[in-house]
């Protein structure tokens, strides 16, 4: 079944097809409210509380991208959140599953023949992009989680985010230079063609 | 050939590394980055860090979000609950503010315009004030020789301050017939302070059903979903 046969069965009142469309996007969504919120805690809050208002709100929903309006949910209720906090967020990247296993631990982080040295460090880097991410404005910060963490091209960030192509394009361009330039203080932490250019 | 990097530069590095470039655009970015050294360091520079943001890894969600329908119908019924109440208090206000609206028109006439009530009671409220004041002039005289035990002839020197004795008579003669009418003055003025009351009172009420409407409805029409 499509997305679209799921979504009108839904609307007839049938949970089970909407959780099938919640296992499909679960992860994209947390992901994305964890990136904008880098709290797992919140993240898994507003995962949960997307998903209720996305079920409760699908005679809104007008077609075209379910996953485009899956996000405009999350997102929102992100933005709420850290309207609410007034303050950009300050934990970091790492949360602990029903096994107590640190999501960004090494187990499960862990490519085939990386060694320890090298899986740490790559943890380190994430965690240090993660941070960079964090400094941005909220509104460049989902520009880049969407186009360069999730893959969206610029079309599909557009609707997310309903914002204009070129806007996107121009938060895009000023996230990617923010993150560039924050990634210059874990330089030992790069690969090395970005090192060889700083010291040039 | 090197050229400051602009933050249009910038865009255009962007969406290079993108392939979103017209072709146009394209072919005149490809010229400067065979001539400009800054702007091709700049280029692989971005797309290492672009390689980087992409190769970023998710994280696992902690579980599974499914909805039970104990989840759906609870919240459900909370805040469709809510939102109908809202929409209701929304239109209430609307009426409210329509009611209070036409009330004023009918009371005061259009806005902008002052009825001839209002006017007349204005003009007679003035004209109260105006003659009271020689005769509130003589009694404060009069007063003030008594509270001192001054005699008739001592009163002379106080009534140079205020009036001759047969000026006092005429002041007095004249403002008899309206002595008459104060009473009727002091009423006008009375209600042409209560008309523009109730007429601050009615701004005051539309006002706030206004921002009450306004903030309701926005409220009602701002779902976390959309």
């Amino acid at each position: 079944m499509s997305d679209e046969q799921f979504i009108q069965a839904a609307r007839r009142g049938d949970l089970d097809a909407f959780n099938r469309l919640v296992l499909e996007y679960e992860g994209l969504v947390y992901n994305v409210a964890l990136r904008l919120l880098s709290d797992p805690g919140l993240a898994e809050d507003a995962t949960q509380d997307a998903f209720v208002s996305a079920f409760r709100n699908l005679g809104r929903f007008r077609g075209g991208s379910f996953k485009a309006w899956l996000l405009r949910i999350v997102k929102n209720a992100s933005y709420d959140e850290l309207r609410r906090q007034g303050r950009r967020p300050i934990v970091a990247l790492e949360s602990e599953g029903e096994d107590g296993q640190t999501l960004d631990s090494p187990e499960w982080l862990a490519d085939p023949g990386e060694s320890p040295e090298e899986l740490a460090e790559r943890v380190e880097l994430g965690e240090a992009i993660q941070r960079c991410i964090e400094q941005l404005d909220v509104e460049f910060r989902a520009a880049i989680i969407l186009v360069d963490i999730q893959g969206f091209d610029y079309a599909q960030a557009a609707d997310t985010l309903e914002a204009p192509l070129g806007t996107i394009k121009s938060r895009l361009a000023r996230a990617r230079i923010g993150v560039q330039e924050c990634l210059q203080s874990v330089e030992e932490l790069l690969p090395q063609a970005m090192r060889l250019k700083r010291e040039q | 050939m090197q050229r400051k990097i602009l933050s249009r530069d910038w865009e255009l590095l962007s969406s290079y590394v993108d392939g979103a470039l017209s072709p146009r655009a394209l072919g005149r970015f490809e010229a400067r980055l065979g001539e400009d050294q800054m702007f091709a360091d700049q280029l692989r520079l971005l797309e290492h860090t672009r390689a980087l943001l992409r190769r970023a890894p998710n994280a696992r969600p902690p579980r599974h979000f499914t909805l039970s329908p104990e989840m759906v119908k609870e919240r459900s019924g909370i805040f469709s609950g809510l939102s109908l109440s809202l929409n209701a208090m929304s239109a209430v206000a609307s009426l409210l503010l329509v009611a209070v609206l036409i009330g004023e028109i009918l009371t005061f006439g259009p806005p902008g315009t002052t009825s001839g009530q209002t006017a007349r009671s204005a003009e007679f409220a003035g004209e109260s004030i105006a003659l009271m004041a020689p005769a509130a002039a003589a009694d404060a005289a009069e007063s003030a020789a008594d509270s001192a035990g001054l005699e008739e002839s001592d009163l002379q020197s106080q009534e140079d301050f205020v009036e001759e004795p047969d000026q006092m008579d005429q002041a007095a003669t004249e403002t008899q017939p309206n002595f008459s009418t104060e009473a009727t003055s002091n009423k006008e003025a009375n209600e042409t302070l209560g008309f523009a009351l109730t007429r601050q009172v009615f701004r005051v009420a539309e006002i706030l059903l206004a921002l009450f409407a306004v903030g309701v409805m926005l409220a009602a029409k701002r779902p976390q979903s959309q």
